[in-house]
C-alpha cells in the first residue's frame, strides 16, 4: 500500500486524510453505534444466536431494539469489542447499557467513540486502494484516490452516522473487482460474505449475472453467492431472525412506496423500476468492463424510490466517484449534485440524531436545539419539501441512468 | 486541490465552527440532565399530577418532559400550571395532544421567572377531556434528583417522581458556549490519557505535513 501511495505521489495527502478523520471520530455521536455495539457485547458472554437471545430477554435489557443486521455483523463487532477491551476502560459496559441521555455525559465517551470507530477508519482507508484498481491511467488513479479520501459526504456518513455499511461496501467492491478479473466463484463468495453483514449487496446479484460471460458463469456466480449467504444465516434461521433482520429495513422499504391501482393492490415503484432496468440490460449486448456502471444505476434507482437511512448513501459513493472520474464533464458534476441532494433529504427528517443531537457527545445542550424539520415547519411543510427534493433526485437519476445506459452499450 | 481544501474546511466547520455557532441558537438551558425513564402515568379525566421542585438556576423558563402519545391518539387539551411557593398560580400553558409525537421530549415554555434560584415551585399537569384510552402519558423515574421534591396525585402524596428537567433562559449570549466548554473540558480532564494519545495522533501527522 505504501508503494502505491508513493507511486501516486500521495503520501502527504494520505496523512492529511487520516488526520482529518481522527479529528472528527471522537466528537460525533449517533445512537446506532451504541445500540449495535451493545447488542454485539453479548458475544463476550458467549451468546451465539443474538436474534433469539434479544427476543427472549427483551424485558431485562436496557436497550430493547432488535438486532437488524445479518449474523456476520454481530460476530465482527463482538470480536472487535473483545480485542479492544484493554483500551476501553472498565466503565465501558455501563456506558453501553445506559439507555438514558446521561450516558453521553460519561467521562469516557470520546474514547469509546474513537475506539469503536477505528474499524471503520481502517476500512475507509482501504477503499481508495480498491477504487484505483478500476483504472489503469495514473492520473485517474490519483483522482479517484483523492476523491474518496477528501469528499466531505463520505467522511460525514462514516464518522458522524457511523453505521456498519462500510463493511459491506468494501466486500462488494472486492467482489466487483474479482468479477472483472473473471474470478466468478470468488466474486460470488465475496458478495455472499458482504450480504452476511447486511443484505443489500444481494440486490446486485441479478445484474452481475447479466454481465457474466456465459449462462454457466452466471449460474456459478449465483450459486456461490447464495450458498455463502445461506451458510451464514442458516444457523440463525428462526422467527426471531426473520422478524428482526430479514423483514426490516431495505427489504420492506423497497416494497413500501406504491401507486394504488384499487382493491388493495399497488404498483411497487422500487420493484417496477429495478425490473425495468434489469430487463433493459438483459435485452442488450453490454460492455462487461462497465459492470460497476450498472450497479451505479441500480443504486440510483433504489435511492430515488425508497425512504432511506442516510448511512445507506455510502453504498453508492464509490461508484459515483468512479463515474465522476470517467465523466469529468457536466455529467460527473451532476452526479455530485445528486449525492448532495440525497444527503440533504435525511437531514430534513424529524429526527434529532440526523442533525443537532449528533453533537450531544460534546454537550447534552445540543439536544435542546430544534431540528431543521421543526424550523422548516414554521415556514413550509417539511414533508412537501422532502417530496420535492426526492422528485428532483428521481429526475436527476433518470438522466444519469439514460446517459449511463448509452455508455454501457459502447 | 480545491477538493482537498474543501474537505479541510468541512472538517474545521464540523469540529469548531458548527459546535460554536449552534450554542447561540440554544434558547434554554436545562437545570440538570433528565433522569432515566421508567414507567408512565396516564394523564386523563380526574387525575392531576403535581410535581414540586427547587430551581437550581435563575430565569426558570420551562419544564422539559417526555410524553407518550401512542398512535398519536390524543387530540385533547392538556393543562400545565405552575405555582410558586405560596401555591399561587403564576403560569398557565395549554398543550395540544395532536402536536405531540409519541415519546417526544416536550419543552413547556413560559415567561421566564427572573429570580428563581433556590425557590420552590410546583407544576401540575392534567387533561380532564382525555379518556383512559387516549390520554398522554408522563414518565416516572427511579433516579429522583435532589432538586426534585414531592410528587402528588390529586393532592395525595406519592412515592414516585416524574422524569423531567427544568429549563432556564441563558443570562447572556455566551453562557451556553461557556457551559459547552465546561462539559468538554470535564471530559478532557476525566480521560487525560486518551487526550494525550489524541494529541500525539494529531501532532505527529501535523509535524510530518509541515516539515517534510
Amino acid at each position: 500500500m505504501l508503494k502505491i501511495i508513493s507511486e501516486l505521489k500521495l503520501k502527504k495527502l494520505f496523512v492529511l486524510a487520516v488526520l482529518l478523520r481522527i479529528l472528527i471520530m471522537p466528537f460525533y455521536f449517533h445512537p446506532d453505534i451504541k445500540t449495535y455495539y451493545f447488542q454485539s457485547s453479548f458475544l463476550k458472554q458467549g451468546v451465539f444466536n443474538i436474534y433469539s437471545y434479544l427476543t427472549n430477554n427483551k424485558g431485562n435489557l436496557t436497550i430493547k431494539e432488535d438486532f437488524v443486521y445479518f449474523p456476520l455483523t454481530y460476530f465482527f463487532l463482538g470480536t472487535y469489542q473483545i480485542l479492544a477491551t484493554p483500551i476501553l476502560e472498565p466503565q465501558f459496559n455501563n456506558w453501553l447499557s445506559d439507555a438514558s441521555e446521561q450516558a453521553r455525559n460519561n467521562i469516557g465517551t470520546f474514547r469509546y467513540l474513537f475506539v469503536l470507530k477505528l474499524p471503520y477508519l481502517i476500512l475507509d482507508l482501504l477503499i481508495p486502494f480498491l477504487l484505483i484498481r478500476f483504472f489503469s491511467d495514473t492520473d485517474k488513479k490519483r483522482k479517484v484516490f483523492i476523491l474518496w479520501l477528501f469528499n466531505p459526504l463520505s467522511i460525514a456518513i462514516i464518522y458522524i452516522y457511523s453505521n456498519i455499511d462500510i463493511i459491506s461496501v468494501v466486500l462488494s467492491l472486492i467482489s466487483l473487482l474479482l468479477f472483472r478479473n473473471k474470478k466468478i466463484v470468488l466474486a460470488g463468495i465475496m458478495l455472499g460474505l458482504a450480504a452476511g453483514f447486511k443484505a443489500y449487496p444481494m440486490l446486485f446479484l441479478p445484474f452481475l449475472m447479466i454481465y457474466a460471460k456465459s449462462a454457466k458463469a452466471a449460474i456459478k456466480l449465483f450459486l456461490a453467492a447464495i450458498t455463502t449467504m445461506f451458510l451464514i444465516i442458516l444457523p440463525f434461521w428462526s422467527s426471531a431472525f426473520l422478524n428482526s433482520a430479514l423483514i426490516s429495513g431495505l427489504t420492506t422499504r423497497i416494497a413500501f412506496p406504491g401507486i394504488p391501482i384499487g382493491f388493495g393492490e399497488a404498483i411497487m415503484v422500487g420493484v417496477l423500476s429495478l425490473t425495468a432496468f434489469f430487463i433493459m440490460e438483459l435485452t442488450e449486448n453490454l460492455n462487461s468492463d462497465k459492470v460497476w456502471l450498472s450497479i451505479f444505476c441500480v443504486l440510483l434507482l433504489l435511492f430515488s424510490t425508497i425512504h432511506y437511512h442516510i448511512a445507506w448513501l455510502l453504498w453508492i459513493v464509490p461508484f459515483l466517484i468512479i463515474f465522476s472520474v470517467t465523466q469529468p464533464n457536466i455529467l460527473g458534476k451532476l452526479a455530485w449534485v445528486w449525492l448532495s441532494l440525497a444527503f440533504v433529504i435525511p437531514l430534513t427528517f424529524d429526527d434529532k440524531f440526523m442533525t443537532v443531537s449528533t453533537l450531544s457527545a460534546l454537550s447534552p445542550l445540543y439536544n435542546l436545539l430544534p431540528t431543521p424539520f421543526l424550523v422548516l415547519q414554521k415556514i413550509y411543510d417539511p414533508y412537501l419539501l422532502q417530496g420535492a427534493i426526492h422528485s428532483i433526485l428521481f429526475g436527476t437519476s433518470l438522466v444519469l441512468i439514460f446517459r449511463s445506459f448509452k455508455m454501457l452499450k459502447t | 486541490m480545491k477538493f482537498v481544501i474543501f474537505a479541510i474546511s468541512f472538517v474545521i466547520f464540523l469540529i469548531v465552527i458548527l459546535p460554536i455557532a449552534l450554542t447561540f441558537a440554544v434558547r434554554n438551558i436545562p437545570g440538570d440532565v433528565q433522569p432515566s425513564l421508567k414507567d408512565t402515568k396516564k394523564i386523563y379525566g380526574q387525575y392531576t399530577y403535581y410535581q414540586s421542585l427547587i430551581s437550581t438556576r435563575d430565569n426558570l423558563a420551562g419544564i422539559g418532559v417526555s410524553l407518550k402519545n401512542p398512535r398519536l391518539a390524543n387530540k385533547h387539551e392538556t393543562i400545565f400550571n405552575l405555582y410558586d411557593q405560596n401555591n399561587t398560580l403564576i403560569r398557565k400553558i395549554t398543550l395540544k395532544g395532536e402536536n405531540i409525537a409519541d415519546g417526544q421530549f416536550v419543552k413547556i415554555l413560559f415567561e421566564p421567572i427572573a429570580s428563581s434560584l433556590n425557590k420552590k415551585f410546583t407544576w401540575s399537569i392534567a387533561s380532564p377531556d382525555s379518556s383512559k384510552d387516549d390520554g398522554l402519558e408522563v414518565f416516572l423515574t427511579d433516579k429522583k434528583p435532589v432538586w426534585s421534591q414531592e410528587f402528588m396525585v390529586n393532592q395525595k402524596l406519592s412515592e414516585d417522581s416524574l422524569s423531567y428537567v427544568t429549563l432556564h433562559k441563558p443570562s447572556n449570549a455566551t453562557e451556553v458556549l461557556r457551559m459547552v466548554l465546561v462539559d468538554f473540558s470535564t471530559k478532557v480532564n476525566g480521560d487525560r490519557i486518551f487526550f494525550m494519545v489524541m494529541g500525539i495522533l494529531v501532532i505527529c501527522p501535523l509535524i510530518y505535513l509541515l516539515i517534510f
